[in-house]
């Protein structure tokens, strides 16, 4: 049975529901509201970028469940992007976040964790200057804050 | 308005993921790009420590890792010591509490507590520093405060093997 989802610019999408529950937001939504027609307003989420996540959930329609780690520790690998997923996550900068903030919202976990793993990704490797440059980010220490903070964290330079 | 760049940036929840898929080197890198980094990724930086691997083993075995560690040790929530770190910790335990510098069950994050010592041994009486057993010494001139807020702690495990570069990784820590 197909599921009509509305974007922020009110664009309609009819997609399968199984595609669809990919969303556990979305599942919770259509298991509380039961046999319905009505459209599923999709407020934070531009047609744009509802198309790239509809892509992502056709392609992993059949996917298990993610069980989520037992472990809440946090070093983690990102290196275990799949082929297509890598690809798929080959968009401008702009787009890739907000791919990332509407898996968030829509509570899609495994489209969220590859795309904090391609953003973590484009960090590893670069100096802080670099990284600033990549994501456009105000360097706002003084000079005297700069210099205390590397010097305190010199144990850590050498890999 | 906010970019979705600086959107992701700003929620915690949603920065911590990102970090979360980087290792101590990359952290310590990203840290130093703002403010709003160093104040998220600091406390990330010394939550769980396995002082067996590198690089985090030079917080233990260097002097300047080792001051760092315990100028943030209130940041520790998991630890995992060898048997050598883990004898040096019981004996600054000891003679914190035996100095009255440390008195056991007080509770507290560093920054409330400033009459802990935490640098070095010229700040302790010398008749302390005379009862300083040998394991203290031989590993520096630092001593270690409790680490107030740990969650987690496993001693006295085995001593690293060579491929032990970056282990956190690989053996990622619960907690209770």
């Amino acid at each position: 049975m197909p599921v009509i989802l509305v974007s922020s610019d009110n664009q309609d999408f009819k997609v399968d529901k199984e595609v669809a529950e990919r969303s556990i937001l979305i599942k919770n939504m259509l298991e509380d509201v039961g046999e319905s027609d009505s459209p599923i307003p999709l407020p934070n989420v531009t047609a744009a970028v509802l198309t790239k996540v509809i892509e992502y959930c056709e392609h992993h329609r059949n996917d298990p469940v993610q069980v989520p780690e037992e472990t809440d520790d946090p070093r983690k690998r990102s290196n275990d992007i799949e082929e297509w997923d890598m690809k798929f996550m080959q968009v401008d900068q702009e787009m890739l976040f907000e791919i990332i903030l509407a898996a968030n919202y829509l509570d899609i976990k495994p489209l969220l964790d590859v795309g904090c793993k391609t953003v973590a990704n484009i960090i590893k490797g670069k100096t802080p200057e670099e990284i600033r440059k990549a994501f456009n980010i105000v360097n706002d220490f003084t000079p005297e804050e700069e210099a205390q903070i590397k010097k305190e964290n010199e144990w850590a330079e050498d890999r | 308005m906010f970019s979705a760049v600086h959107l992701v940036f700003a929620i915690t929840e949603m920065l911590e993921l990102v970090l979360s898929f980087l290792d101590r080197h990359d952290l310590l890198l990203l840290m130093r790009t703002s403010r709003l980094l160093y104040t998220t990724i600091k406390p990330l930086h010394f939550r769980d420590i396995d002082l067996r691997a590198t690089p985090s083993r030079r917080l233990a075995y260097s002097q300047k890792g080792l001051q760092a560690l315990t100028r943030n040790a209130h940041l520790v929530k998991g630890i995992r010591l060898d048997d050598k770190f883990f004898d040096r910790y019981y004996d600054c335990l000891t003679i914190a509490t035996a100095s009255g510098h440390l008195k056991v069950g007080t509770t507290g994050t560093r920054a409330q507590r400033k009459d802990t010592p935490t640098t070095v041994n010229a700040l302790f009486p010398s008749d302390v520093n005379a009862s300083i057993p040998s394991a203290v010494n031989a590993l520096g001139d630092v001593l270690f405060p409790r680490m107030t807020n740990l969650s987690r702690l496993d001693y006295n495990l085995p001593a690293p093997g060579k491929d032990w570069n970056n282990a956190e990784i690989r053996y990622p820590m619960k907690h209770a």
